[in-house]
């Protein structure tokens, strides 16, 4: 008796999970453990992406020093202080102290302990570990500049760079880091004044600092957005709009050297085309 | 003197005959050209001609391949001689237990420095085709490194097999192998950052532990930088020498002592 419904039951059972399965997402949308749109690196690492892209930047800064891991050299992809070597003639060899331990002597014979510093061509190098740090964590906003950077100044391909930070924006629609270097971009490689003012004007819009020490970086930020603002301003010969960027920079960030730069540019008679920030 | 190397030579081609037969280097070859046939073909930002980063990691591979080969094949050595008691035909015939350690020692090592002949192989191809250096200086003399480093690996995991079980030699060998090449370098600066016993036990995992790191030139080869002075690679390699013979004289007494 129970063997003659052996199949149907079973096929019953397969076809119910099966519509249990398609429909559980719309009966319970938003509510299960995975959200949809999530991508394959935040399913698969969660918060840990973050301290993979940050790992893929400094790898991409060991590549930069050829490979050798410096901490103590200024230049670099990675920091604030994100800079190529040439331009602050700083010494390309930094001798490291012998070591009197002899195994330690050894060491330091076989691994390199000078570095160089990647130019031109080479620079292409970098681009696979900032290539991994920006999709494994699309909010690491400075591996999109450094990105960015390298394939501007390093690689001469600005349009490539724009790409990236327009997708950078894409996927962080509230930062104003991005849109500022965009706009310089934009600016500087592109000479595209309308399109750098409109990443400027997005980037005013974003820029919110709080109030007190939590909003310093935010408020240094604001000063070059607004400097941005009061010379593009100022280059297509809309003084109000200018000195109301002057105005606001003066209320904001006073002691801004781009409050300073901007007060010293509407003070002067209009000058040259060239007169770039 | 002929009638031991001729002994010596049958003990090595068996355990080189063991390695190819298991098929473990078909295997791990293959996995190597999984992971890094994709990557050969990588455009990062639809930017062509990066090569450093393959090159980066077909070392790497070359490198955790090398140690499960060499790991696997030295600590497999003695082990299945003693749990299905072949040894016992092995020593009863006119043939000295020095020279059984010995020509099994050399057979664990020349497999693995087969093995890794083609692993620098393949490498060599692959940078040749991508970048046009086939045989440079300073991959020639990485190779020889390697060499070196498993002469030390080798020695190690045999005198391990002969005093620990093959899962605890294996373990153990393994984490001091991957430690020395992350940490070796660091220990001096690791020890005199600590204080009290710490600082003790750092001191002295850097003058007895094998210093392994002493042999990984993949920095130098994939940034393209110089080759090492050669009386800095001989004392290196002088260094693997002394370290191996130090293992096989303690595996030899263990040996020598063993109940079976």
């Amino acid at each position: 008796m129970m063997q003659r419904f052996d199949l149907p039951v079973l096929a019953a059972g397969a076809l119910l999970t099966l519509a249990w399965g398609r429909f559980m997402p719309d009966l319970f949308a938003g509510r299960l453990p995975q959200a949809a749109g999530e991508d394959v690196m935040a399913m698969l690492l969660g918060d840990a992406r973050h301290v993979l892209s940050t790992a893929m930047m400094t790898k991409a800064d060991d590549y930069f020093h050829g490979g050798v891991q410096h901490s103590d050299c200024a230049c670099g992809l990675v920091g604030s202080e994100a800079r190529p070597h040439a331009e602050d003639g700083h010494e390309q060899d930094h001798a490291a102290p012998i070591p009197r331990d002899p195994l330690a002597w050894l060491n330091a014979r076989v691994h390199v302990q000078a570095h160089r510093h990647t130019e031109g061509e080479d620079a292409r190098e970098l681009l696979p570990w900032l290539w991994a740090a920006c999709r494994t964590s699309p909010s690491n906003i400075q591996a999109f500049e450094s990105s960015a950077y390298v394939l501007e100044r390093m690689l001469k391909r600005p349009l490539d760079a724009l790409a990236l930070l327009e997708e950078g924006v894409r996927l962080n629609p509230s930062n104003a880091t991005i849109e500022v270097s965009l706009g310089e971009l934009a600016l500087h490689s592109l000479k595209d004044p309308v399109r750098a003012e409109q990443a400027f004007e997005a980037a005013r819009a974003k820029c919110r600092p709080a109030p007190g020490e939590a909003g310093d970086d935010d408020r240094f930020l604001l000063g070059r957005i607004l400097f941005y603002l009061g010379y593009l301003a100022r280059q297509r010969g809309d003084l109000d709009r200018a000195v109301a960027c002057l105005a606001e920079a003066d209320a904001q960030v006073p002691d801004h050297a781009g409050t300073r730069n901007l007060r010293k540019l509407l003070r002067a008679p209009r000058a040259k085309e060239s007169d770039q920030p | 003197m002929i009638l031991r190397l001729r002994q010596l030579a049958a003990l090595a081609r068996l355990a080189v005959l063991e390695l190819y037969r298991r098929k473990d280097l078909f295997v791990v070859f293959l996995l190597a050209m999984v992971i890094l046939l994709p990557l050969a073909f990588f455009e990062p930002f639809g930017v062509s001609g990066a090569s450093r980063y393959i090159n980066e990691l077909a070392l790497l591979l070359i490198w955790i391949f090398s140690i499960i080969i060499g790991l696997g094949v030295s600590a497999r050595l003695f082990p299945p001689e003693f749990e299905s008691r072949t040894i016992y035909p092995l020593l009863a015939k006119p043939v000295g237990r020095g020279t059984v350690l010995f020509g099994k020692y050399l057979g664990g090592l020349g497999a693995s420095v087969s093995a890794l002949l083609v692993f620098y192989l393949a490498y060599a191809l692959l940078a040749g085709v991508r970048q046009g250096a086939w045989f440079t200086p300073v991959l020639l003399q990485a190779f020889l490194l390697h060499v070196g480093f498993l002469t030390v690996l080798t020695a190690l995991a045999l005198l391990g097999s002969l005093v620990l079980t093959p899962s605890a030699t294996l373990t153990l060998c393994g984490l001091t192998t991957v430690g020395m090449l992350a940490f070796g370098q660091r220990l001096p600066a690791l020890a005199a950052a600590q204080t009290g016993p710490g600082r003790s036990i750092l001191l002295a995992i850097h003058w007895f532990a094998p210093h392994l790191e002493f042999f990984d030139m993949r920095q130098r080869v994939v940034h393209a930088w110089p080759c090492v002075d050669g009386w800095v690679c001989a004392a290196v390699l002088g260094y693997a020498a002394c370290y191996a013979a130090l293992c096989l004289a303690l595996a030899s007494r263990a040996f020598r002592r063993k109940r079976f």
